[in-house]
């Protein structure tokens, strides 16, 4: 594209800005939606302006809480990747709690972490946790996607694999590491906010939220909601930035050549394979005991792997228990559903019908992906004002934090349209319809699939919060409950079989992918 | 065939120019190109690159129109001719769609045009078996290596019986070994069906082996510095290539384009 035409669309993105922010000011003066839900950004501002005191308070409470969790996570990350490409076999062995890190509904264990630690712990603790997951896979391709030739070299003058790791490997995973850190980085900032729910701490700007939920002052819900969404966004560019510089030091030829080994995919014996993921399920469950242990709490409060299912059982009450637990899965599940289905049509329509309109697209582009690091809790209570406290609410929150990541993945794929197979249609006369008909949707099709797979995680997560902080319904409230009443057996319940359901989740949509690919590409 | 035919009624490029600006300087892609190519005959454009062949068979396509100049198939404009399906086009990538079969693949033009396909059975039947993949056609591109691809890609360019067939270096990302093979293929092929075939090259040995006449370009501007006729009887053999008669004309070929040794 050339210079001109980047600086029209520049001023017409600006234009499209000012237009917005002008609306959104007279809706507000006049409150015109949802009587007065969306107060005019000089209100908002002004609140901010009035209450700085107590917003820096909070907000250094915050940021202290996910650097501190941000900085652990990463390094532990990190040494798992290496640890993970040094011996392959403890990535299988690791892959349960791998994949819990990932799946897992952050909410679902805050009760937990608050229950386990004083202090900020909790929250420095769950920013570790959800920075870990997204640190740790991209450290690990970098680190495994480096060009053969260079580890063969390096063999050849005779060194082990601890020379090709400190020769090549490390230095060639830093663009990766880099680009992990900036998803990382709002990732921390979501983590401390949701630990300080029921944490009793008295900063921090989840515990603002909380505290501000009953004061009916949108103007301070959205003061608090910008400030977080400006926190994760700042970690997002710092670390997008040291990316782009990493990215091209290294974006030689050489490099970026071989493919990513699949280490699953080779052909292996099924009781192997079976084997492997019994090992990997006693190693998750094995560190869940390990770390009570660790812990060291009084037993009255912990429930081991075993307790769960005592618990849930065998115990007195268990009836009762399970009767509530299930009522609260015949809650949530349809709400993931619904919402993952919208959220994912959604992204699918709106990345189709911009690939008509390309100018649009590239301006909507950035702001998809700055959308990506808002902390999609500071904007729950904003969206229980409009659609008040029902089943809306839940569906609009799962919408909201599943549309986006969608959307980006879809509409990369969409760019990827092979050009040539775009002309081949347009030798024939046709339309641009019909390429998207023919063509630009049926190759998105490996996109949407790989979308639902990250959403579907996401989907449960912003079900539970909504059922937590808005509707009183589900697993979130019943997360909820079971903290005020002390009802420790369901805490540690409830998370158990939200991670097994995030899991479960995830699975069938790698299930469904694999599925729909045999059948896509033949085989 | 050729000489009873008129140029009139095959391909005609009268001092075609076109021009691109990329970030504000203007690149002289074609600059008074002038070609002509009889009906059902076999033209080779060679030369390095950025001499503007790719641009001239982009414009032979109707994809793109020149700034000016005329081009003409028959009585009628590229477009025109492209629009009532009479042309067909093979690129370098294959450009196949992965989640479709042989036979899909192949079928994809017809249902661009909006022509029945059950009806076209047996001519995607037939086509299939003169590019020799008879029993591929339920595969997938994933499953067939990359002269497999290509010819699928050559089964598809045929599909509605074009009378113009472009290629623009159709096996420019096979190996030599191969490429050998596809040429002979594609000789046969061809004269099965004698559409007026361009083809962009950058072999010496290709152009000389498959084509009628051999265009060679120049760039700085783009253009058409002169035309050599290829004398040898069709179908010639793979062996022809080792005759020397036929390194006779390579050589006067190179000597043109890479100037006298």
């Amino acid at each position: 594209m050339s210079g001109a035409s980047e600086r029209i669309l520049r001023i017409r993105s600006a234009i499209a800005i000012a237009a917005m922010l002008a609306a959104w000011e007279i809706v507000g003066r006049f409150e015109l939606i949802a009587n007065g839900a969306f107060p005019a950004p000089t209100a908002i501002l002004s609140g901010l302006w009035a209450d700085s005191d107590l917003y820096w308070r909070h907000i250094s409470a915050s940021v202290r809480s996910a650097s501190l969790g941000f900085v652990i996570g990463n390094v532990i990350a990190v040494l798992m990747a290496v640890l993970f490409v040094q011996f392959p076999a403890t990535e299988r062995l690791m892959s349960g709690i791998n994949i819990t890190l990932f799946a897992m509904p952050l909410i679902a264990v805050v009760p937990v972490l608050v229950l386990a630690f004083d202090g900020s712990t909790p929250q420095v603790v769950l920013a570790a946790v959800a920075v870990y997951y997204p640190t740790m896979s991209s450290m690990l391709l970098g680190l495994r996607n480096v060009d053969d030739r260079l580890v063969d070299a390096i063999r050849g003058f005779g060194g082990g694999s601890l020379a090709i790791l400190r020769r090549v490997r490390l230095r060639a995973a830093l663009p990766a590491l880099t680009i992990g850190l900036r998803t990382a980085a709002p990732a921390a900032v979501l983590g401390s906010l949701l630990a300080e729910f029921g944490s009793g701490s008295r900063w921090g700007l989840g515990t603002f939220l909380l505290g501000s939920l009953g004061a009916g002052d949108p103007a301070r819900l959205w003061g608090i909601g910008l400030v977080a969404t400006g926190i994760a966004g700042v970690g997002y560019g710092v670390f997008a930035l040291v990316a782009k510089v990493t990215t091209r030091q290294v974006a030689s030829e050489t490099l970026a050549t071989s493919p990513v080994p699949a280490s699953g995919s080779r052909e292996e014996h099924p009781v192997t394979r079976f084997l492997y993921a019994l090992a990997s399920l006693i190693v998750a469950l094995g560190a869940w005991q390990l770390l009570l242990a660790v812990i060291d709490l009084n037993p009255i409060l912990t429930r081991s792997p075993v307790g769960v299912v005592r618990f849930l059982f065998t115990e007195d009450g268990s009836g009762e228990a399970r009767a509530r637990l299930v009522t609260a899965l015949g809650e949530t599940l349809p709400a993931v559903f619904w919402g993952l289905a919208a959220g994912l049509v959604a992204a699918f329509v709106f990345a189709v019908v911009l690939t008509l309109l390309p100018s649009v697209g590239r301006s909507v582009l950035p702001f998809a992906l700055i959308s990506q690091t808002m902390p999609l809790v500071a904007f729950t209570p904003l969206i229980a004002l409009v659609f008040g406290r029902g089943a809306w609410t839940t569906i609009v929150v799962t919408i909201s934090v599943t549309f986006f990541p969608s959307f980006v993945t879809i509409a990369q794929g969409l760019a990827m349209t092979p050009r040539r197979a775009v002309d081949v249609v347009q030798i024939y006369g046709g339309s641009k319809l019909t390429v998207l008909r023919l063509v630009s949707v049926p190759s998105a099709v490996p996109y949407l699939l790989a979308a639902a797979r990250l959403a579907a995680p996401r989907a449960l997560l912003g079900v539970m919060v909504a059922e937590w902080l808005a509707t009183g319904r589900g697993l979130g409230n019943l997360l909820n409950e079971s903290r005020g009443r002390l009802d420790f057996g369901m805490i540690w319940s409830v998370a158990a079989v939200s991670v097994v359901v995030a899991i479960a989740l995830y699975r069938v949509f790698v299930a469904i992918d694999q599925m729909v690919m045999k059948r896509y590409l033949g085989g | 065939m050729g000489s009873t035919e008129t140029v009139a009624s095959g391909l005609s490029v009268a001092s075609v120019s076109r021009t691109f600006s990329v970030k504000g300087s203007t690149v002289r892609a074609l600059e008074e190109a002038t070609l002509a190519a009889p009906l059902g005959s076999f033209t080779a454009l060679i030369g390095p690159s950025g001499c503007g062949k790719s641009t001239l068979l982009r414009l032979l396509s109707g994809l793109d129109r020149p700034d000016s100049g005329e081009l003409r198939i028959g009585d009628r404009s590229p477009d025109q001719v492209r629009l009532a399906g009479g042309i067909g086009i093979v690129f370098q990538d294959p450009a196949l769609l992965p989640w479709r079969t042989v036979v899909g693949n192949i079928s994809l033009p017809l249902q661009v045009k909006g022509d029945s396909v059950s009806e076209a059975r047996d001519r995607i039947h037939s086509l299939i078996e003169l590019v020799g993949l008879k029993g591929f056609e339920k595969a997938h591109p994933g499953q067939l290596s990359g002269g497999m691809r290509q010819r699928v890609a050559i089964a598809r360019a045929l599909v509605t019986e074009p009378s113009v067939l472009l290629l623009d270096e159709p096996f420019g990302a096979l190996d030599e070994i191969l490429r050998r093979t596809m040429n002979e293929e594609l000789q046969r092929i061809w004269m099965e069906r004698r559409p007026t075939a361009v083809l962009v090259t950058h072999s010496v040995e290709e152009a000389v082996f498959l084509a009628d006449q051999v265009a060679v370009m120049a760039k700085q501007p783009g253009r058409v510095l002169d035309t050599i006729e290829i004398p040898f009887e069709r179908p010639r053999r793979a062996s022809l290539v080792r005759s020397p008669e036929f390194r006779a004309v390579a050589d006067h070929l190179s000597e043109k384009l890479f100037g006298p040794t």
